[in-house]
């Protein structure tokens, strides 16, 4: 197949001189079209391409799979029910109060279905080149962690909205429940250590008793929930009442045998101080009494 | 002048002390560079980017070769997708490109482009076998540990699907090398990241308290050196031993462990025969240290009977986890602490040489280190977990281990052996086990391991010195342990060791330790509540210490036949095989009113159990469901009735997942909760907890602490020799 420009015959419509006419032809043409006068037309030149993020990544790292948006929703809808359902069997609320908490509950929702598709648009204008994948990965990983964690707990417009709207004696209703589910939470985890530590030292039940006993005594649930790290923060708080107070509950080989885990358990202070559940002095942040 | 000439005969001495020495030393450092979790994963992290950067330097020849056969609309962007880490990406070719010009046909074999990029892929296959073992390790050591950010690195390993996307990245490699660049590189990244979220922040890798009064002999470090050698081995050997699980072999073979875990013991007692009288002294200064010094708090007695056989009870040393270790903390005099670990880990730049006193993790990798040589520590475990595939044959120089041994034992090889002993030599560690097996005096199981190999593996002539022998190491021919008439054997034979043998045996001495390590718990419970004499304390533990040892073969049994054992249909409780072993005792030298104590101890802390599991999963389902009291009462006597199942968990296993609810719970309490509440439960994820993998044969701790540590219990360690008695 020719490329080449035909010639036309100029005669009458130009002045200009053939010669002029054969150099602009020539160079418009080029030589290389010739070249692929048998192998079809010339490709473009091809750019370095581009590594992006596909679109369906967001729901994965936000909600655990690319499916899971609306059930996470959901979840958070059936959350947001059963957490009205315990404050109206435990503290009796009106129907307004019932449909307020509802509404603010649902705000909360909204509030993080707005910063989800904030972030989703923010990944839509980074997703394109794979350079930016730690700035989004850093948006999407806080609104898991938003997601895995206590919604409706502290900071939200729901718990918020519930100061607001309960009664003094409401609000003590509330205030006794949630130390009672601490106190059984903290319990559940001393009985727990003091079982297993059981199995381990070879304690007698007696002994145990004991052990548990001043265990309760000398510490009280953390502050805040302590999610992954319950059992490791109790065991801590074991190993930090004094020797004096625990060693004379056991015989001397069961002591050395406990004071060998004891001492281990005080190697996760790092980790616990880094998740917050340990003060400047190295002190559980814990509840007050009631 | 007289003192600059004896100090420069010392000098002399010590080089030339050195020098003996020094070819050994550097093949064991070059084979501890990847013991640790956080130096493999950077190693892992720089082969991806060497990869990358093969790629790139071949990329030149593979881009724009091909004419192009149809055009798309001008201006159209044409997405290819791909997958990175688990994630989707897609390729954005340029707006004006011709950009769904097909992909470039993959070059003829023949080429030498081709071969290169095959050549790449292998090697990335290489790579994902090496992240498998390295999440392996890491699974393993997060069970013995518990720290959170193994199991924070692992997940996300887990979640990324690492292994499979850098297999699919070897067979994508030939195909999309411009994509393959990318994803090299974000493995590299990922990979890196992952290692230095495994340091520590805390110590950084500093590792005080190591301060050595006198400056050790060579040799002293080289059997250092050998005996920590010997503890990567057999941390490896624990993987391979869960993961070929059904490769395991009858029960004839269990009983060879004692030999097995009797090597490295034996392996420090014979590098101290060649001691020169007058270092006695400063090594009595430093047979102690060792010991005690976070660097290397155990002795090989601590790991030889007690040597692992699956990932929670790998053993390892008790303080030294796989953090970034500066390369010379065990002997940097103290007040001098470089925090080298996690700095070092991130200037992956820096490895390959540098002072003293860098970090060990930089001198960490292929590629950066001109010196390293890795050690082929076979792949049993791969074999099994990719599926079906062809035997590997593994070579080994049998006759160069064997006149090792022959050289070093120095005596006449008589004494019948067991094949276990021989284990690591189908692992490819040829010279290091030969070592061991020679100094600890047991070349007769290299004799008979070599005659009846040579039978088995049906060669017709036996190999000579130096000649490399391929060894089937997957499923090797069965071999008889002993050899015939137990007399003199030949020496130069190859050695084929079949890798069930070695597993049995394993997991039988690690039950053993684990049950021993029960038994100093009941030895304690014991004295707390029957009050026994010393005499009849010391006459029960003997007879728990000989009751362990057919319990640890049952168990052994059990655990072996991942299960399903037709003799142990049920999961047996190790707990009760140590009551029951006691049992007998405790009433024969007690009598029945006061062993009455203590076995209605046993009842009663089983309650206890029960209860503080029940108390657990209701506080757990009440945080999680806002139970009501009714609620929490009725799902607490629901869950105490559930106590007796094998999947029900016990307090070690929930001790493991603290906010995680277990798999039964919807139909167990399901008619109790209310209609939102079931619903919220039905869409939470929920586990297996099991009361087998923890609780079982591990009782939670008992890798952490090992049976030394238990045995400041002067009956328990009369107890611990009845064990070891063969």
């Amino acid at each position: 197949m020719n490329q080449r420009r035909p010639v036309r015959d100029r005669t009458g419509m130009s002045t200009a001189p053939i010669g002029w006419s054969l150099v602009i032809l020539i160079a418009t043409c080029g030589p290389a079209r010739g070249q692929f006068a048998e192998e079809g037309p010339a490709p473009a030149p091809l750019t370095p391409p581009m590594i992006g993020i596909a679109e369906a990544n967001f729901d994965r790292w936000v909600f655990g799979s690319d499916e899971a948006s609306q059930a996470a929703y959901d979840r958070l809808e059936r959350v947001l029910t059963v957490r009205i359902g315990d404050l109206e069997r435990t503290c009796g609320l009106s129907p307004a109060q019932k449909n307020k908490l509802l509404l603010a509950g649902r705000v909360d929702i909204q509030r993080f279905r707005a910063q989800v598709a904030a972030a989703r648009s923010t990944f839509d204008h980074l997703r394109s080149d794979r350079a930016n994948l730690p700035a989004v990965t850093a948006e999407t990983r806080s609104l898991a962690k938003v997601l895995a964690g206590d919604f409706f707990g502290d900071g939200s417009i729901f718990t918020k909205t519930t100061a607001a709207t309960l009664d003094p004696a409401q609000q003590a209703h509330r205030r006794a429940v949630l130390a009672e589910r601490g106190r059984l939470r903290h319990r559940a985890l001393v009985a727990r250590a003091v079982a297993d530590l059981g199995m381990k030292v070879g304690f007698a039940t007696h002994q145990a008793e004991r052990f548990t006993g001043i265990i309760l005594a000398e510490t009280s649930p953390p502050e805040r929930p302590a999610g992954p790290f319950e059992g490791k923060l109790v065991l801590y708080q074991i190993a930090s009442i004094p020797a004096s107070k625990l060693q004379p509950i056991f015989d001397d080989y069961q002591w050395r045998a406990l004071n060998r885990r004891l001492v281990d358990a005080r190697s996760d202070e790092p980790s616990l101080r880094a998740y917050g559940l340990l003060d400047s002095t190295g002190s559980t942040s814990t509840t007050q009494p009631d | 002048m007289a003192k600059v000439d004896e100090a420069l005969t010392q000098q002399r001495d010590l080089l030339a002390e050195f020098e003996k020495v020094a070819d050994e030393l550097n093949k064991i450092l070059a084979n501890l560079e990847g013991s640790t979790l956080v130096k493999r994963l950077k190693a892992a992290s720089r082969l991806q980017i060497t990869i990358a950067g093969k790629i790139s330097d071949q990329v030149d020849n593979a881009f724009g070769l091909f004419t192009p056969k149809t055009a798309s609309p001008a201006g159209t962007p044409v997405r290819r997708a791909q997958v990175v880490g688990g994630a989707n990406v897609v390729v954005l070719h340029g707006a004006n490109a011709a950009a769904d010009v097909p992909a470039p046909a993959p070059p003829k074999p023949e080429t030498p482009l081709a071969k290169t990029l095959e050549e790449l892929g292998i090697e990335e296959a290489k790579g994902s076998h090496g992240i498998s073992l390295i999440m392996d390790d890491m699974a393993a050591y997060f069970e013995r540990r518990q720290y959170a950010r193994f199991k924070a690195v692992l997940d996300e390993m887990r979640q990324k699907d690492v292994i499979g996307a850098l297999r699919q990245l070897g067979d994508d490699l030939q195909k999309e090398q411009g994509v393959s660049i990318a994803q090299c590189e974000f493995w590299s990244d990922s990979l890196d990241r992952w290692a230095d979220d495994l340091v520590d922040p805390s110590t950084s890798g500093a590792c005080p308290g190591s301060k050595s009064k006198s400056s050790l002999p060579p040799s002293v470090v080289l059997e250092v050196l050998q005996i920590l050698e010997g503890e990567v081995n057999l941390r490896e050997e624990t993987r391979v031993a869960e993961q070929a699980r059904p490769a395991l072999a009858a029960e004839d073979f269990g009983k060879q462990a004692p030999a097995l875990s009797q090597n490295p013991g034996r392996l420090q007692g014979a590098g101290r025969q060649g001691e020169p009288p007058d270092q006695g002294a400063a090594r009595q200064r430093e047979r102690s240290s060792p010991r005690r010094s976070p660097c290397s708090n155990r002795s090989p007695r601590s790991w030889t009977t007690r040597p692992p056989s699956s990932p929670r009870p790998t053993p390892a040393p008790r303080r030294s986890p796989p953090r970034p270790t500066p390369s010379n903390s065990c002997s940097r005099p103290s007040g001098s602490t470089p925090r080298a670990g996690a700095g070092a880990a991130r200037r992956p730049a820096a490895a390959g040489g540098g002072p003293p006193r860098t970090s060990a993790l930089a001198l960490m990798g292929n590629g950066m280190n001109k010196e390293e040589v890795r050690q082929d520590r076979g792949d049993l475990a791969s074999d099994r977990r990719v599926g079906p595939r062809p035997p590997r044959r593994i070579p080994l120089r049998a006759g160069s281990v064997l006149q090792q041994a022959r050289t070093r034992a120095g005596q006449p090889l008589t004494d019948a052996a067991t094949i276990g002993t021989l284990g690591g030599f189908a692992m490819g560690r040829d010279s290091q086990i030969g070592k061991l097996a020679a100094a600890a005096g047991c070349a007769a199981a290299l004799a008979a391991g070599a005659a009846s190999l040579s039978r088995a593996a049906g060669d017709g002539d036996p190999p000579v010195p130096g000649q490399k022998i391929s060894v089937v190491g997957r499923r090797p021919p069965t071999v008889d342990p002993v050899l015939p008439g137990g007399g003199p054997v030949e020496f130069d034979r190859a050695i084929v060791v079949r890798p069930a043998l070695r597993i049995e045996a394993t997991r039988q001495v690690t039950t053993e330790s684990q049950l021993a390590q029960m038994l100093g718990s009941e030895l304690r419970l014991l004295t707390a509540t029957a009050r026994p004499t010393p005499d009849q304390r010391r006459a029960i533990a003997l007879a728990g210490g000989r009751a362990i040892k057919e319990c640890g073969r049952d168990a052994g049994q059990w655990r072996a036949g991942g299960g399903s054992n037709r003799r142990h249909p049920a999961v047996p409780d190790p707990h009760r095989f140590i009551r029951d072993a006691l049992g007998a005792a405790v009433v024969q030298q007690l009598g029945t009113d006061q062993s009455g104590l203590y076995l209605r101890e046993w009842d009663a802390r089983d309650q206890a159990r029960k209860e503080a599991a029940t108390l657990d999963l209701v506080a757990r389902i009440d945080q999680a469901l806002l139970l009501s009291r009714e609620q929490r009462d009725r799902v607490a006597a629901a869950l105490r009735t559930q106590w007796d199942s094998p999947i029900f968990p016990t307090p070690a296993t929930l001790a493991t997942q603290d906010d995680a609810l277990p798999s039964f719970l919807p139909h167990l309490i399901g008619a109790t909760l209310a209609k939102e509440q079931r619903q919220l439960l039905a869409s939470r994820n929920l586990v297996n907890f099991g009361r087998l993998q923890v609780d079982a044969f591990h009782a939670a701790d008992g890798t952490r602490y090992s049976i030394e540590d238990e045995a400041d219990d002067p009956d328990l360690k009369a107890a611990l020799a009845e064990v070891a008695r063969p």
